[in-house]
């Protein structure tokens, strides 16, 4: 058995691809590329296929990293090779590396997720500040989610506006993403900024892990 | 304006966007500007019925093999992404390209049935194309249909420019070659012209050409040729040869109603049961050769990754070299999960044989469609099974170790008592017992009992459908006497039938009442949830028509039914008598043991003459038996 890791993108065009259905795709991408993909033991045989993170729905990125493991010894540039022609358009693989079959798994190593959010506050670019000092001056922000209440600012890690013009902003969130410390939504920080329904592209561009970034 | 930059603000509202955004594996994007002609196909319902549809998918990969052509999709929006779009003027896109329908040559609905028809509506209204044919000038893409609901045209007439009749293959291409001969001509007369070339097509009803007149209680008197040059009866185009299948399946993002790829493994049915329309209408039977098939598995696996195959077929059972083939497939497959499914089988233990060679570990339930409980409806359906051969499959089936039996019957059948619907629940209560012999609590039967609705080009054209009284009570006495653990029926309401049932044997004047209903909301009418009945009964007393006659009426031997000038090559006279024996119980037998003679071969005796015997289920023809009756 072996293990690859492999980092990809996904663009405009599968943002609205959900956790599940993008697992899927995953399936048969491998299947098409004829990769030898193993198979769990028992009644329900799943491929071996694991996410470090479901990525938010609607947003894109360029950081996203599976696991999967192969029957066969295969050199990474041969699954990279496999791997092209089988993508959709939307999804693009950057990196393979082949990984120790007992490292750790990526969900529990993941700590934290980078986004960048553009987004069209309408406001002038010193309320977009005033507001983004606000949010970080909170000892906390309760918020309910799915008819839940949690404390969102403990889980922001950090918030900057990298660039404010009139009526729109660049900010990047650093959001925890842990499993059991708990994860931040980029949705829920523009919904406590006050800006949940304004129009937004988010972009995730980094993951930071216990001994490594991507 | 940029629809992608609307879509931003719309998608994030609507539920499930991923079926707006195209982008899928094997979808096919062309350089619009650089394509001359530009085709979409519609599919009148939601994206996850419509990516399921073999129909299209043929005709998309056929299209976009040429490269003058491009051939997009797009698909009805559910009822929030519809507000959306209507709220921020974003008209209708192809997923593709993301162009409205406005901008194509050539718009093709599927209209696989009718329950579909006012979303072609809806769908013409957010595309910017004008509602009505007569609207349309040259500025508007044509509008063509196919599909099964189309051997019964006339209530979409309104709305259609022009109908394919039968099979698409070939004549998808010559529809597309007529109107770009035609493209470069740019004058008033252009779309008549075009119309005139398309209706000079075999297989093509324009039905502007034709003339239809009533008579005094309301039943038709005739449809005629109104301008020269068009044929007064339209045949249905077929294939002689099934061309080679589709491997290069668009591959969802998201979960869709059949999420695999599919072989056609056979055409038509040899059958002959009297309530279905397809295995009239889809006559000759043609297959596929067992080695075509297999090489088509193995391209699809490699080029969609799907883990399902469906071979697909109307009667499964009755492919001549089944065994053959499913032997084949679980050896080349059996260890690389691939799950195959073979629906349509039929009531016996040679098919427990095939279930159990295909099956990869996975106990789904097992699936029978009787029909009918009792051997007299039975073989007035003519679909003969023994009582006694039902029981022993089903016994054999738990035996085998599936759990659940799915058991699918109609009511409402043509002569039908309510004894022969009890049958169905004691039927059902005796297949239980069965499986409760070998897993005990384990076992369920699932029983689906529809509504018969006679349909057109079929012996039972000329019967009523069932009263709703009827079909009340008979419902209420199954629910009665299936409400039992390890029971589970399911149903239609009687609305919906009746929907199903006037649109099926409608004629022109029904255009209206189409129209009327959409305008007063009628939309989505094949789901539960939107269905609204009260638009169509208003929408039918607005114009002095009435639903029950086309639903709930007795025709005489001799009426001129609105599909009469349609011609599936099936004869008026062969159905006749095919009602008038299943009136007196007396069965036909599969039509490859004996030919009945029910039209194929004198309408299309030119094309079998040049094939070889084993081409058709239908016998050869010699030069001798041309000359029979027509």
């Amino acid at each position: 058995m072996n293990r690859y890791r492999l980092t990809f993108t996904r663009d405009r065009t599968v943002r609205f691809v959900g956790h599940l259905d993008l697992a899927k795709t995953w399936e048969r991408i491998l299947r098409r590329a004829d990769l030898p993909v193993a198979f769990s033991q028992g009644f329900h045989p799943l491929p071996k296929i694991t996410f470090a993170s479901a990525l938010p729905v609607g947003c894109t990125s360029d950081c996203e990293l599976l696991d999967v493991v192969l029957s066969e010894p295969l050199d990474p540039s041969d699954v990279m090779a496999r791997l092209v022609p089988a993508l959709p358009a939307g999804i693009a693989v950057t990196s393979v590396a082949q990984v120790p079959l007992n490292a750790p798994a990526l969900q529990a190593e993941l700590r934290w997720a980078e986004y960048v959010v553009t987004v069209e506050t309408g406001g002038a670019p010193e309320q977009i500040e005033q507001t983004v000092q606000a949010f970080l001056a909170a000892p906390t922000l309760p918020r309910e989610r799915r008819g839940k209440s949690y404390d969102l600012r403990p889980l922001v890690l950090s918030l900057v506006v990298e660039a404010a013009r009139d009526s729109s902003a660049r900010i990047v969130m650093r959001l925890l993403a842990d499993a059991s410390a708990g994860t931040g939504r980029p949705d829920e920080v523009l919904a406590a900024l006050g800006w949940g329904d304004a129009p937004v592209q988010i972009h995730r561009r980094k993951l930071g892990f216990e001994a490594f970034e991507v | 304006m940029s629809i992608e930059r609307e879509l931003d603000r719309i998608l994030p509202r609507v539920e499930k966007p991923a079926r707006y955004t195209g982008g899928e594996y094997n979808s096919v994007v062309k350089n619009w500007e650089a394509t001359p002609f530009r085709v979409v196909l519609a599919f009148p319902d939601i994206y996850e019925l419509g990516m399921s549809n073999l129909g299209l998918a043929i005709l998309y990969d056929l299209l976009n093999r040429r490269p003058d052509v491009l051939a997009e999709r797009v698909y009805t929006p559910w009822p929030d992404m519809e507000a959306q779009l209507r709220a921020t003027g974003v008209p209708l896109y192809s997923l593709e390209t993301q162009h409205p329908l406005s901008d194509f040559d050539l718009i093709g609905f599927s209209l696989p049935y009718e329950q579909v028809y006012t979303n072609v509506l809806t769908m013409l209204d957010l595309g910017r194309v004008p509602l009505l044919a007569s609207e349309r000038d040259e500025r508007h893409p044509i509008v063509i249909a196919g599909g099964h609901a189309t051997y019964n045209p006339d209530p979409m007439a309104d709305f259609v420019d022009a109908f394919v009749i039968g099979e698409g293959e070939e004549v998808i291409v010559e529809i597309v070659e007529a109107i770009q001969n035609l493209k470069s001509l740019s004058n008033l007369k252009w779309r008549v012209d075009v119309l005139r070339r398309l209706a000079e097509i075999p297989g093509v009803y324009v039905p502007r050409f034709y003339d239809v007149e009533y008579n005094a209680d309301g039943t038709l008197a005739r449809v005629t040729p109104s301008v020269e040059g068009v044929p007064a009866r339209v045949t249905k185009r077929i294939v002689p040869i099934l061309p080679p299948p589709v491997t290069r399946f668009i591959v969802p993002f998201v979960d869709v109603t059949h999420n695999r790829a599919v072989v056609e493994i056979q055409r038509g049915c040899t059958r002959g049961c009297r309530f279905c329309h397809a295995g009239m209408v889809t006559r000759p039977v043609r297959e596929r050769s067992v080695e075509e098939i297999l090489a088509a598995v193995d391209e699809m696996v490699r080029e969609t990754g799907f883990e399902q195959v469906a071979l697909l077929s109307l009667s499964s059972s009755d492919y001549s070299r089944i065994g053959d083939l499913v032997q084949a497939i679980s050896q080349r497959y059996g260890d690389k999960r691939l799950s195959i499914s073979l629906p349509s089988l039929r009531i016996e233990s040679f098919s427990i044989g095939l279930a159990e060679t295909l099956k990869n570990g996975r106990q789904t339930g097992f699936t029978f469609a009787p029909e009918a409980a009792t051997e007299t409806m039975r073989r007035r359906i003519n679909k003969f099974i023994p009582d006694q051969q039902l029981l022993d499959t089903a016994r054999e089936v738990f035996s085998r170790g599936w759990r659940t039996i799915k058991l699918y019957f109609m009511i409402g059948h043509p002569d039908e008592t309510l004894e022969d619907v009890r049958a169905i629940a004691d039927l059902a209560n005796a297949v239980l017992k069965e499986g409760r012999k070998v897993h005990g609590k384990a076992a369920q039967v699932n029983i689906g009992c529809a509504t018969f609705v006679p349909k057109p080009h079929t012996p039972f054209q000329w019967t009523s459908l069932d009263s709703e009284e009827s079909i009340r009570a008979k419902q209420s006495l199954l629910k009665q006497a299936l409400r039992k653990p390890g029971l589970k029926l399911s149903w239609t309401e009687p609305e919906h039938t009746l929907l199903e049932a006037f649109l099926s044997r409608g004629d022109r004047r029904l255009g209206r009442v189409i129209l009327r209903a959409w305008q007063l909301g009628a939309k989505l009418d094949g789901w539960g949830e939107h269905f609204n009945i009260g638009a169509w009964r208003q929408a039918f007393a607005e114009h002095g028509l009435d639903p029950e006659f086309y639903a709930r009426r007795s025709r005489a031997r001799d009426e001129v039914f609105p599909w009469d000038h349609i011609d599936v090559a099936v004869r008026k006279n062969y159905l006749w008598q095919d009602y008038v024996m299943s009136q007196q119980g007396e069965t036909r037998v599969d039509c490859r043991e004996h030919c009945f003679a029910c039209g194929i071969l004198p309408a299309f005796n030119s094309v079998r003459m040049n094939l070889p015997a084993e081409a058709w289920e239908c016998p050869p023809v010699s030069l001798s038996r041309v000359t029979g009756e027509g």
